[in-house]
């Protein structure tokens, strides 16, 4: 009996009762919102309903013969005061923390307001510290963190080839390849990529495009759909110099064609064959290199036509021309796929040692028998363009970031300053029943404030300035850049960097007020000042508001802390 | 909620609820019926009862609805809602329990 006695008594606490009952909570929405967003209402009702209490118990007490005045008196009393009772109706709300955050927000931008020249020249701080590092950010991402447009891209390995020299290859022979392909049990698919120049002709117009040799289930392997007509399978790719069909880009469909849906099916002269366009693949699908930008793509049996010598690349396992990407088998991790695949590569190694020349020497043999397979990661495609860049790109970055570390010092400091000059609000403010708490969070609301103009600047300028930053890269290497478009994680990543932006410079200035003697003593020699001067009585006079500044700096003065 | 320390902190909740279960009142009606039904030795001041009901509003508990009255007014009206009932009917459980083993307690001292 005794532990449920002890127990008992805590479900009846006030803390018991508070403990929240989320149905409860949630038919109760409908009444927050609507003391949020009609608040009008809702305080016109409370004042009516409290009105008609104090009605009628005056009604009653006069029915008890007392006077009207007497009557009202108890039955204010016995509410407490009207004002009081109100507040503590309001409390039980439980949206005290958003109505004074609305508040802070609504004073701070009355500050703002009334600073135009401080709140323009910390807004555009704010806007260029932050717009730098989004359009870099955004460069950054572009670059470095999306993945191809594909399906499941994480899935993706780029296939390569190490041997005892250290040395990295990425290319492999069309055997070899076929062989691989056929006899894996790691992959759902592998693909085989290899440029080729193209002379496009139509309508009697030529000029040169870039065209890519890939094998028929190429598209199928990346899981990519067609944007219009179809796209290569494994059927097209059956017969050396058989299979006269070609696949565009959207953005050469576009370019050349003026994305005329009626060009599927018309015949395109390339390097003097006429191929018959059957589909066009969907825009921003760029392939797997972000640095290539390919218009044409034709099977890769058409090597026969588009890589004329030698004329036995096909089946001469000496010619290593091929770029090889595979998709793993679900739930297969790349260390088993490579495991898997090495023993069968070893094998097929061998066969093409063995059938190398005899002048061909036996350290050169030696060095061929160590290759093994090597699986990169291949989310991103071959990665030429994130290799080469990365580093200079990190660095670019890293450099804003500490630009947008020295504006968050600035405009510490010149928060801090304007600290000195509201000293007189603080200290009233504080005087008049503010807690330290409450006063900080206001600070921060206000630089939550300026960071979200700032930021929202800042997006603007990320956006002008992205053009230009994409200069940084050569040319021939941003062609598929020039359609970034912002996305989602830029967003994300531009408020980030506000919210941390305002917690920095934000903060310590706050904080400044918990150590409150500062303040007040700026108010006090403020209020000294003004004793000196000749307008210092009607000032007092006229400013009642004053006077309760003026007992703590001089308590402060004569028992000092 | 100093003024309420006359109650137990949450026994208001719990009369405030009971009264409601019976029939739909308004603030006024609600603070003569506390003071009836417990013969005048729940003393609740009109300072604690509005928050108190304003309290249970948002829990969901109660609902609020204007209705007209006498001489042409109109007043606000608390009535229980379902999830009210349920939680009166574990509170009065709990209560039940409470204050038998209370008086088991008592009872014993004086035997």
């Amino acid at each position: 009996m005794g532990p449920t006695l002890e127990r008992d008594p805590g479900r009846f606490s006030n803390e018991g009762s508070l403990t929240m009952d989320p149905e409860g909570w949630l038919s109760s929405i409908p009444l927050r919102l609507r003391s949020l967003f009609r608040r009008a209402a809702v305080e016109n009702e409370l004042d009516e309903e409290l009105r008609d209490h104090l009605a009628r118990k005056i009604e009653a007490g006069v029915a008890c013969g007392l006077t009207s005045a007497e009557a009202r008196r108890i039955a204010l009393a016995e509410l407490g005061g009207l004002e009081q009772s109100k507040e503590e109706c309001r409390d039980a709300r439980g949206l005290r923390w958003l109505e004074e955050f609305l508040q802070d927000i609504r004073y701070g931008f009355r500050l703002l307001r009334k600073n135009p020249g401080f709140s323009t020249i910390v807004v555009l701080a704010l806007a260029l510290g932050i717009g730098a590092n989004t359009a870099l950010f955004s460069l950054c991402n572009r670059v470095l963190l999306r993945g191809l447009p594909v399906r499941n891209a994480q899935q993706l390995v780029v296939l390569n080839v190490a041997n005892e020299r250290s040395e990295s290859i990425q290319s492999f022979s069309y055997p070899m390849y076929r062989e691989l392909r056929d006899k894996n049990a790691v992959f759902s698919g592998m693909l085989a990529q290899a440029g080729a120049e193209m002379n496009a002709t139509y309508a009697g117009e030529s000029e040169k495009a870039r065209g890519e040799l890939v094998s028929g289930n190429y598209f199928e392997t990346l899981g990519v759909q067609a944007w219009g007509g179809r796209l290569f399978t494994q059927a097209d790719d059956q017969n050396p110099g058989a299979h006269p069909v070609a696949i565009l880009s959207y953005e050469y469909w576009q370019r050349r064609f003026g994305g005329d849906p009626a060009i599927v099916g018309r015949k395109l002269i390339l390097n003097n064959h006429p191929m018959t366009i059957v589909g066009i693949t969907p825009p921003g699908f760029y392939g797997t290199d972000l640095s290539e930008e390919t218009d044409i793509r034709v099977p890769m049996m058409m090597a026969t036509v588009f890589r004329p010598f030698p004329a036995n690349r096909l089946q001469n396992s000496g010619h290593k021309w091929l770029e090889i990407l595979a998709r793993l088998e679900p739930g297969l991790s790349r260390s088993q796929a490579t495991a898997g695949l090495d023993v069968l590569f070893r094998q097929l190694n061998e066969n093409e040692v063995r059938q190398l020349p005899a002048r061909v020497g036996q350290y050169k043999k030696r060095v061929e028998l160590s290759s093994h397979i090597k699986l990169l990661p291949g989310s991103q495609g071959l990665r030429q363009l994130q290799d080469q860049f990365s580093h200079a790109l990190l660095i670019l970055f890293a450099i804003t970031l500490i630009i947008l570390l020295i504006t968050c010092a600035n405009l510490a400091n010149l928060f801090l300053a304007r600290n000195t000059s509201r000293g007189r609000e603080i200290a009233m403010r504080l005087a008049l029943g503010a807690t330290r708490l409450r006063l900080i969070r206001q600070w921060v609301t206000e630089s939550l404030l300026f960071t979200s103009l700032g930021g929202g600047l800042g997006i603007v300028c990320a956006i002008w300035t992205q053009g230009a930053l994409l200069h940084f890269l050569p040319a021939s290497e941003r062609m598929n850049l020039g359609r970034t478009t912002l996305d989602p994680v830029v967003f994300a990543f531009a408020f980030a960097a506000a919210t941390a932006t305002a917690i920095l410079f934000g903060l310590i200035p706050a904080l400044q007020i918990s150590n409150g003697a500062r303040p007040a003593q700026q108010s006090d020699s403020r209020l000294a000042r003004n004793d000196m001067s000749p307008r210092a009585i009607p000032r007092r006079s006229r400013a009642p508001a004053d006077c309760p500044l003026a007992p703590a700096p001089d308590r402060r003065r004569t028992f000092p802390p | 909620m100093s003024r309420s320390s006359t109650l137990v902190q949450g026994t208001l909740d719990f009369l405030l609820l009971k009264i409601l279960a019976l029939e739909p009142l308004h603030g006024f009606a609600i603070s003569r019926r506390l003071v009836q039904v417990s013969d005048g030795v729940l003393q609740v001041s009109d300072g604690s009862l509005y928050p108190a009901l304003h309290k249970l509003e948002h829990k969901g508990w109660i609902a609020a609805q204007w209705k007209p009255t006498e001489n042409n007014r109109r007043a606000k009206f608390y009535s229980i809602t379902r999830l009210g009932r349920k939680h009166l009917a574990r509170e009065a459980e709990e209560w039940d329990r409470l204050s038998s083993a209370i008086l088991a307690v008592s009872q014993m001292k004086e035997a």
